[in-house]
């Protein structure tokens, strides 16, 4: 410790110290030559050349004090640096596949972060439960008329997160075995007014339940409740906290601002919790959470996500969405010629 | 005595050498350079561009302190001063070195070590 002070401490004056001794050196030689007899330029002259190099003294003096193992160690990268640049193709070669895996690492982890370590910023989310329904033997006819995620199950039937709102409105009103239901729908393109600006962003659709049963408090405004699925209702919409910060800088007055949502405008009424994104996919990040009222209904498919029971009781579940499905199927029947009786043997299953 | 008749300083002596100057009092890099050269019947020159790089190994290693003063000429010269431990490391090269030079001299002269 004592060695680094003194080593700063040559950095930072001790060339100078130097030039000054080393011209002492020579004028008190000089002027002992001078004495002994000889002319003053000879005396400097003599002086001189017994000194020797000045530079080399200086260079070595400065050897022992200051850190030659990192300036050694800079002149390594310098000569590093000059190679890569000399081969940009190998250069090239190996950046590149340092960012892909180091992207990959890094990707994968996230990914696992977010699945298996972060669960819901919500209120007990071990709760949660995601509702799909599983097609009868001829539901392929009826995927056609499915937006969002359709897939196949393990027994090669199809199936689906996605429910017609009168299904979810019909479970709404009729189950009793979940403490609560939301539905929710995303909004892949958004189309962003405000004052002269435009800009694309991404939101979703809620159910009025969605908040309240989530647990969420906002972290300014309100967030959305039931009353805000009303049609007659002045047309509202919660901002994420990221575009809070972005829009508006975080400024209270962005409570009660109006913005044009896919040219219908709406009321921004709340923020969102900071750590809330919305439950849509991994990654997604829905800027504009807009309830179903005042015109801006969706066109399609909310999700309804139950939350009640752990997956144990789903077979009440099961039977209230059974019912439900049933129900819905027969409404839609007459609107749809080709839907023949008995297809759509919608039987929801509970996911945990 | 010209250049080429001087002897070149083993390596490491010079630190005891300038130790050794030091004994006498505080002095000044040229008075060190000089007294060497003069005292040794100007047989050895000590090469500057070792001087000082010795003096700054000898003041890292704690053996001298140098403080800034003036010459007899009023010229402002550092000054180079023995410390305690500076004193204590003399007396071990010194030993050392007479130990190398009995050494080197048994090898260079067998029979003058037959001598009762």
């Amino acid at each position: 410790m004592r060695r680094l002070f003194d080593r700063i401490r040559w950095s930072l004056r001790g060339d100078r110290d130097l030039d000054e001794e080393i011209r002492a050196h020579l004028e008190i030689e000089a002027s002992q030559l001078e004495a002994e007899g000889l002319t003053p330029a000879a005396a400097w002259a003599a002086a001189r050349r017994r000194f020797g190099s000045p530079t080399l003294a200086r260079e070595n003096s400065r050897e022992v004090w200051t850190f030659a193992p990192l300036e050694t160690w800079l002149q390594d990268v310098r000569f590093a640096l000059r190679l890569l640049a000399r081969g940009p193709l190998f250069t090239l070669t190996a950046v590149v596949s340092l960012a892909l895996g180091i992207g990959a690492a890094v990707a994968a982890f996230s990914l696992l972060d977010t699945v298996l370590l972060r669960p819901l910023p919500v209120t007990d989310p071990q709760q949660l439960v995601l509702l799909r329904w599983v097609s009868g033997a001829r539901g392929d006819l009826l995927a056609e008329s499915i937006n969002g995620w359709l897939g196949l199950d393990g027994d090669g039937q199809r199936t689906s997160t996605s429910f017609s709102c009168s299904a979810y409105k019909d479970l709404a009103e009729h189950q009793s075995s979940l403490t609560g239901l939301i539905a929710f729908a995303e909004i892949p393109d958004l189309l962003v007014g405000t004052g002269a600006e435009a800009d694309v962003s991404t939101g979703q659709y809620v159910s009025g339940s969605y908040f309240q049963a989530l647990g969420l408090r906002p972290a300014a405004g309100r967030l959305l409740d039931p009353a805000d699925d009303r049609r007659d209702v002045q047309a509202v919409a919660v901002i994420s906290y990221a575009g809070w910060r972005s829009r508006f800088g975080g400024s209270p007055s962005a409570i009660g601002a109006r913005v044009l949502l896919n040219r219908v405008p709406v009321t921004i009424v709340g923020v969102m919790p900071r750590a809330f994104r919305g439950c849509l996919q991994i990654g997604s990040d829905p800027e504009f959470t807009n309830g179903r009222g005042g015109g801006l209904g969706p066109g399609h498919g909310p999700r309804p996500d139950g939350r009640g029971e752990p997956p144990g009781e789903s077979r009440v579940v099961r039977g209230e969405a059974d019912r439900s499905l049933d129900a819905d199927c027969w409404n839609v029947r007459p609107r749809r010629p080709g839907a023949g009786r008995g297809l759509p043997a919608g039987a929801p299953r509970i996911e945990g | 005595m010209s250049d080429e008749e001087r002897l070149t300083l083993l390596q490491g002596t010079l630190d005891m050498l300038i130790l050794r100057t030091l004994r006498w009092g505080p002095a000044h890099g040229q008075a060190i350079a000089r007294f060497i050269q003069d005292t040794s019947g100007d047989a050895l020159l000590v090469e500057h561009g070792s001087l000082y790089p010795a003096l700054q190994r000898l003041q890292q290693k704690r053996w001298i302190v140098a403080e800034w003063g003036a010459s007899d000429n009023n010229r402002r010269a550092k000054y180079y001063r023995l410390t305690p431990a500076g004193r204590r490391q003399l007396a071990r090269e010194h030993s050392n070195w007479e130990r190398l030079v009995e050494a080197i001299g048994r090898i260079m002269h067998p029979a003058a070590q037959d001598k009762p």
